[in-house]
């Protein structure tokens, strides 16, 4: 039976016992929400002691399905005062699942704030370890000297902006190398960590590959699920996840008029050649040393979009530069240099702090006058306010929506207070409805329109015309609700969109591990049940229609060069509830 | 004839007409009017089948597109990321 582990950081104890059974079924994002819904109170601090934090690998995580080594962190979020689950692609998530874990929840707060602990897993326990020499340390340093110390072990820490509770602190998981580089970002989950006091998990590393229940049916799955990855132009060896990553779209949505630039001013960057995945791999090809792209966030995952960018020298500088980082650290702050862009999302790794919450702050800054668009080096010292934890590090490291307000800015790009991603909802209309009206704010993955808005995957639609975008968003946040439950990366979809025989392999690998009976139709209506929830909770915690709006100034700034308001009309928002 | 800008991205560089080493600037193609995006594809000696978009002037367009004097062409492969 799988097991639940329960820290309770009031009185320092943990309890290991088998799964409550009502959550045997689920994984992932299914069951973070599920258990934030039941147990925790919507209206409660973030930060205080009656929020819950909980991990949970997905339901496939641990076998030996493809791409499928995530992790969902889910709270309430003190960034959004929504439920949040954030997830990451690392191999923390198949140790946990392989030793029998179906989740960690921590609960409760320590009596002396001061305090900082460690979780340390393994297969048959798991006990609270006092951690106050780890007070301060960045992620590379307290993931270093944990890999040392706990040999054998995947890791899970906070930064000092999580031990600061700043609200665009993220949860830093190891990759394969251990690097401090893969990210639950999204939301200040790490503020809630650091609220809790504990500042690392340390799991040992899970040895065997999960066994499914029908084996048959499982690898008949995977094989179909494989197949379609390896046969898709997006998804297979050598295709450009795998040649140029993920910030291949930076020239994508620069010609398409989307690439926000200067704080959401312009959808063209004129310096988007230089920050572009293209760029990018001839810089890592040219420099060698540590550098390479088809790079794995865990260990079996077919697609491979991540990379390592090195100095000058070849050594290593950063794992990795992604669309997202490329571009809030980049374009939004009119900065075409890659190796201060590089130098940015180092200094988020180690602060521990959300690249894209982080950018979009640094942006609304710059708006501010605080430091010059395009002037990397003051974006670079700005940044390092955070980690120092000055007053204007805190401000800043409150995010883009609390950095507005203190300096009076009014373009402030957020919705339910939880900075926009890198696609412009004035120029791709579809997934402006999915930032608005997903329970999680503003969130490209939670319904990512843009694979038929821009891609041509799964379709071909104007991304101009608000028509019909409703019931896509609508489609493809349910769906996606059903992929973060089983541990899949997001990227499959891709695949799973075009190609039905994969859609079916992801849902037979699901069946092989649970015993279930799912066919393709059920997965929408599965994931509409885990956005009801979460809609529900938002409810409870106060949230109205008026929270499911965009910013106000993009209904009225025209965003060149296709000149367009956001148009989708407040009655079609709602409408995405209406199911 | 017309006047057209192109620029090629991702693996489609390796078409461009000086070599793949220039891959990453645009170039000037001088066409007969009415010449559509797939007769491009073609004067380029690019298969049909690597091209998945097509942007001009910031637009989606469709390969049998004709293209008109100064149009700014962008060519890609599939693409896609988060
Ligand atoms: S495609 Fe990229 S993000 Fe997804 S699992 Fe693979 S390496 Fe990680």
């Amino acid at each position: 039976m799988a097991k639940f582990i329960r820290v309770n950081m009031t009185d320092l104890t943990v309890d290991v016992s088998t799964v409550p059974s009502e959550y045997s079924k689920m994984g992932g994002r299914g069951l973070t929400s599920h258990f934030i819904f039941n147990e925790v109170n919507p209206e409660c601090h973030p930060l205080g002691p009656n929020n819950k934090l909980i991990f949970a690998p997905g339901i496939v995580t641990g076998t030996a399905a493809p791409s499928s080594g995530r992790i969902s962190v889910g709270a309430k979020s003190p960034l959004t005062g929504g439920i949040k689950e954030s997830n990451s692609g690392t191999p923390f998530s198949q140790s946990l699942a392989r030793l029998g874990y179906k989740a960690i929840v921590i609960e409760g707060q320590p009596e002396n704030k001061k305090d900082l602990y460690l979780l340390k897993v393994t297969e048959d326990d798991a006990e609270l370890i006092g951690a106050n020499e780890l007070e301060g340390k960045g992620a590379y340093e307290t993931v270093t000297s944990l890999n040392e110390q706990y040999q054998d072990s995947d890791v899970c820490c906070i930064g000092p902006a999580g031990e600061k509770k700043m609200t665009m602190a993220g949860i830093c998981f190891n990759d394969p190398e251990y690097r401090a580089s893969r990210y639950s970002g999204r939301g200040g989950l790490g503020a809630v960590m650091g609220s809790k006091g504990l500042k690392a998990i340390v799991v040992e590393k899970g040895g065997c590959l999960i066994a499914p229940l029908d084996e048959d049916v499982f690898r008949a799955g995977q094989r179909k699920l494989v197949e379609g990855l390896r046969n898709h132009g997006v998804t297979q060896p050598g295709g450009t996840l795998n040649a140029f990553g993920t910030a291949a779209l930076i020239n994508v949505l620069n010609q398409a008029g989307g690439l926000p630039t200067r704080n959401f001013r312009e959808g063209v960057f004129e310096g988007a050649e230089k920050i572009s995945g293209e760029h990018m791999a001839e810089v890592i090809k040219e420099r060698g040393g540590a550098g390479m792209t088809g790079h794995a966030c865990h260990p079996g995952c077919v697609i491979q979009c991540s990379n390592v960018y090195p100095r000058p020298d070849g050594s290593d500088h950063v794992s990795c530069i992604e669309y997202e980082s490329a571009w809030s650290l980049g374009a939004n702050l009119g900065v075409d240099n890659l190796d201060q862009v590089a130098e940015m999302i180092r200094i988020c790794n180690d602060v521990g702090i959300d690249t894209i919450e982080a950018g979009v702050a640094l942006g609304v800054a710059m708006e501010a006058g605080l430091a010059e668009f395009g002037d990397g080096e003051a974006a670079i010292k700005l940044l390092k306010e955070i980690g120092k934890g000055s007053p204007l590090g805190h401000i800043l490291g409150n995010g883009a929506g609390f950095t507005g307000r203190a300096f009076g800015v009014v373009r402030i790009p957020v919705v339910k207070n939880q900075a926009m991603p890198a696609y412009e909802p004035r120029a791709v209309k579809g997934i402006g409805i999915t930032y608005i009206t997903t329970p999680m704010g503003a969130d490209h993955t939670a319904g990512y329109t843009i694979a038929p808005e821009i891609l041509g995957v799964g379709g071909q639609l104007d991304p101009l015309d608000p028509k019909g975008k409703m019931e896509i968003s609508r489609a493809f946040q349910a769906v996606t609700a059903f992929v973060d439950s089983c541990g899949y990366c997001l990227f499959i979809t891709f695949a799973t969109t075009d190609i039905p025989s994969a859609t079916e392999g992801m849902v037979e690998t699901v069946n092989g591990v649970l015993g279930t009976e799912y066919t393709p139709d059920d997965i929408v209506e599965e994931g509409l049940e885990i956005l009801r929830l979460e809609k529900t909770f938002n409810e409870r915690a106060g949230f109205t229609h008026k929270d499911d709006r965009p910013p106000e100034f993009m209904r009225y700034e025209k965003l060149p060069p296709h000149n367009h308001v956001y148009d989708v009309p407040d009655e079609e928002l709602d409408e995405v509830w209406n199911f | 004839m017309v006047r057209v800008e192109i620029s090629l991205f991702a693996t489609l560089r390796s078409y461009h007409p000086q070599g793949r080493d220039r891959g990453s600037e645009g170039f000037t193609l001088k066409v007969e009017s009415a010449t559509t995006l797939a007769q491009i594809y073609d004067t380029l000696g690019i298969p049909p089948e690597e091209v998945k978009m097509n942007f001009v002037n910031n637009r989606h367009q469709s390969p049998d597109y004709q293209v008109q004097e100064g149009d700014k062409i962008a060519l890609f492969p599939p693409i896609a990321g988060g």
